[in-house]
């Protein structure tokens, strides 16, 4: 493993462009921010994890930072690496015996994961682990916050409204795995990307929605790197809303908005999917005024809500977001507008109510 | 996926092309890792600095005076003495005109400005940004500098450049006087990284007190006639900030030259994506061009790679321009050989010497082989439809001979004329 690290940052001419951009970095008190210039300081980072543990999680694994690089070192790569040195961390270590022993991170009977149906008010009206075309995967985030049931509930009417023949998996869907991986336990990552993946095949579903961009990112890439290919087609909702839209299947009511709205890119869906056209596809039919933060696209700005780094460090997740709905304020946006739930989560703290934040399948659902 | 052309690098020299090209009308991909050398510079446009080790004054003449007696030079692709001169006044010129928008240019194309760096040496370059002009040391006389250092900057620390600057060899009667304050910048947090703080400065409120700050600093030290600042006077708005510094202090203030990290070569680099962007160019961020499917002797197909998700795809075109940059980006390095990954060719083994900058320096010699119409060439044959431009052409040093942008901008603009002829 240390000859991957070192195989990993060996090109790296010490150009400081990730030390320079890292979100993280940039708010760490000075003596930290020397030694997460990680390519530089490898061999010193290894000596100081074993002195603390929870080094390696000073990243949001946003990959920012790649682009950066001229050289495209994967320094969100080598943190990973490095977690696998420092596994003894207590936080990320009792989240994998949450996901091991309950298939969910919050450590819950996994049939509460069917709770939120009662809660929106659609009893009767979602499928629960039967045969259909559709999977709706709602990931361990959107079924167990209550803020976030609201956009499963949005989704599961969106579903409905297209007469889609769908289901959820309820008790049978397991956390994604993707925790596992920012935390190093690449086995226990595999079992559970089976498990799923088997789950789905079983009820002999094509194609399977997300509303998580983190779930959708693993299913897409992470499962097949690590030999488990899903024989399913795997769409983010805001692929799904817009392939409608193109085939005239779903026709969106211009909102009642006058309101500015701007498009927050989660990493998971635009640095690491590529996805930066169509939320702006779909914004556009919603709104006249889709404002554009300076930070957009693939070089979007973290929320500070990824990596783990929100569940290790979260003091510094809240800043991240600070900043980040400074972004959205300076350019008069009255909504941010996502689609992933650990983004909501942390910008809605950020906003501090001083501005909305919502996911799009909220904003489509109210555009029927 | 599919486009009339496919650039292939996304530095000053791709989104060059890639902008003449879109606003000619054509359809056009830009596939490009992330950013590269151009992110590094130091906000200078280099035409010819240095001839032998000697400054170069006009870079104008020396450039006729080098296509004309260097055939081997790789100026001489944009053509024999006053061809050459008309391709990089025009690229220059275009380009210009085109980033005026996002970012403002200025200089001449018949006398080298002398800008003074960060770390305190003097950098001849024909054209810069705006907040960077009134540091031409050509136009000091019995100066008092009054150089502000910014305390909540992790980098550029205070003191150490001023005594760099001292000794750099400012000719004496240029400059009379030099005074140093260090001052806090308004920004997000007590140390933060210059780009943070050139991003706070882009609001104008920030800006407006700064410039407060500065006038306050000089009615204490009386005086003054030129103030520099470190390279952090915004990064998008950057035009705005500078007008509100310069209407505050009414002296000739300037940012001094960037080394690495560089906010000014990242400010360019935000520009060139805006212009290429509004220019209608498709732009594949963070996708590697892995290899160029060849038949007979045309490019039919570009295999690329997205980075951070593994996934691949292939673009078609009618022709492709590689513009993606020397060692430190499309270029590598392997096994003492240049190679060129997207043909399969090695294209010159370095040799090693005892001192490692020579050794780069020969390394940075080595480069693409095209045509006079700039077309790719393997054993000196051209493909067809496959042309280069920019650092992947090699032939020089840029931080000895003072050759960077100019070139870049040059070679992309012959590209176009080819590609359009
Ligand atoms: C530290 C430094 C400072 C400099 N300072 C100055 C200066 O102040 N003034 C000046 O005039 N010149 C300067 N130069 C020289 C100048 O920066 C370069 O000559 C010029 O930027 C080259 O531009 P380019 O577009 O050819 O290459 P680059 O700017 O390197 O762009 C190459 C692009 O291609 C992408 N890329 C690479 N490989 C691939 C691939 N396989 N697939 C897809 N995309 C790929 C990269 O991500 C990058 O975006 C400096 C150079 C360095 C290294
Ligand atoms: S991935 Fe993001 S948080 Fe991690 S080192 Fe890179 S820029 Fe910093
Ligand atoms: S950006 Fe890349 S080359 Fe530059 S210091 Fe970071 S890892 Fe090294």
């Amino acid at each position: 493993m240390y000859n991957d690290l070192i195989k990993e940052v060996d090109p790296c001419i010490r150009c400081g462009n990730c030390f320079m951009i890292c979100p993280v970095v940039d708010l760490l008190p000075p003596s930290l921010k020397a030694l997460n210039l990680l390519p530089l300081n490898l061999s010193r980072y290894i000596d100081f994890i074993k002195l603390s543990p929870d080094l390696p999680y000073y990243c949001t694994q946003c990959g920012e930072c790649v682009l950066y690089c001229p050289l495209s070192i994967m320094t969100p790569r080598v943190f990973l690496l490095l977690r696998e040195f420092s596994k003894g961390q207590a936080l990320p270590s009792k989240i994998r015996d949450a996901i091991l022993n309950t298939g969910n991170i919050y450590g819950m009977p996994n049939e509460m994961r069917v709770d939120w149906v009662t809660y929106a008010g659609l009893s009767g009206k979602v499928p629960v682990g039967v045969k259909a075309d559709v999977a709706y995967f709602l990931g361990c985030m959107t079924s167990f916050r209550a803020r976030l049931q609201k956009v499963a509930k949005a989704c599961a009417i969106l579903l409905n409204k297209v007469g889609e023949s769908w289901t959820i998996l309820g008790p049978e869907e397991h956390c994604c795995g993707l925790p596992l991986l920012f935390a190093g336990y690449v086995d226990a990552f595999k079992e559970i990307a089976n498990r799923n993946v088997g789950a789905l095949e079983h009820l002999g579903i094509e194609e399977v929605v997300f509303t998580c961009a983190g779930c959708y990112r693993v299913f897409k890439y992470e499962y097949e790197r690590r030999g488990v290919k899903p024989p399913f087609k795997v769409l983010h909702v805001i692929e799904y809303i817009a392939d409608l839209m193109k085939e005239g299947k779903l026709r969106l009511r211009r909102g009642k908005s006058k309101l500015n709205i701007t498009w927050h890119d989660p990493c998971e869906l635009s640095r690491y999917c590529g996805l930066v056209d169509e939320p702006r596809f779909i914004l556009k039919a919603l709104t006249d005024n889709l404002v554009e933060m300076s930070d957009s696209r693939e070089w979007s700005k973290c929320c500070g809500g990824g990596g783990l780094l929100r569940a290790v460090h979260t003091e510094l997740s809240s800043s991240m977001a600070k900043r980040r709905v400074e972004q959205a304020l300076e350019v008069h946006a009255d909504i941010i507008a996502t689609a992933c739930p650990s983004c909501i989560l942390t910008l809605e703290e950020g906003a501090k109510g001083i501005i909305k934040v919502k996911d799009i399948v909220e904003l489509v659902a109210e555009a029927f | 996926m599919k486009a009339d052309v496919v650039v292939i690098g996304g530095g000053i020299a791709g989104r060059m092309v890639a902008t003449l090209l879109a606003k000619k009308g054509l359809t056009v991909i830009l596939v490009t890792r992330g950013l590269g050398a151009t992110a590094l510079s130091s906000g200078s446009f280099d035409i010819l600095g240095f001839i032998d080790g000697r400054l170069v004054r006009d870079p104008l003449e020396a450039l006729n005076r080098v296509a004309t007696n260097s055939p081997e030079h790789v100026y001489a692709l944009l053509g024999r003495g006053r061809e050459a001169c008309r391709i990089m006044c025009k690229s220059l010129g275009l380009f210009k005109d085109m980033i005026a928008r996002y970012l403002k240019i200025e200089g001449t194309f018949d006398k080298n400005m002398i800008l003074p760096t960060v770390i305190g040496t003097l950098k001849p370059c024909a054209y810069a940004q705006e907040t960077m002009k009134s540091g031409d040391v050509n136009s000091f006389n019995g100066e008092h500098l009054l150089i502000i250092t910014l305390k909540n900057l992790v980098f550029h620390e205070g003191s150490e450049l001023f005594e760099r600057i001292l000794v750099s060899g400012l000719t004496p009667g240029k400059v009379e006087r030099i005074s140093h304050v260090s001052i806090k910048a308004s920004g997000p947090s007590l140390t933060c990284s210059p780009l943070t703080l050139a991003k706070a400065l882009d609001k104008e409120k920030a800006a407006n007190r700064f410039a407060n700050e500065i006038s306050k600093i000089l009615a204490s030290i009386p005086g003054v006639t030129r103030i520099a600042i470190p390279p952090v006077l915004g990064v998008d708005n950057v035009h705005v900030v500078y007008e509100i510094l310069r209407e505050n202090v009414s002296l000739p203030v300037f940012e001094l030259l960037s080394s690495v990290p560089s906010v000014p070569g990242i400010r360019l680099c935000r520009a060139l994506e805006r212009m290429s962007r509004g220019a209608g160019v498709k732009i594949m961020t963070g996708w590697e061009a892995m290899k160029a499917h060849v038949e007979g002797n045309v490019v039919r197909e570009l295999s690329v790679r997205h980075e951070l998700s593994g996934s691949i795809e292939r673009i078609a075109g009618e022709d492709f321009v590689i513009a993606y940059g020397h060692i430190l980006g499309g270029l590598q390095v392997l096994d003492d050989s240049v190679y060129e990954p997207l043909l399969g060719m090695t294209l010159g083994s370095i040799t090693i010497f005892t001192e490692p900058f020579k050794t780069l320096s020969f390394a940075l010699k080595i480069g693409i082989k095209v045509d006079d119409d700039m077309r790719v060439l393997i054993g000196g044959e051209p493909i067809g439809n496959l042309y280069a431009c920019g650092a992947a052409l090699g032939g020089v040093d840029p931080a000895r001979e003072g050759i960077g942008m100019g070139l870049a901008l040059s070679t992309a603009y012959k590209v176009f004329t080819s590609l359009t002829s």
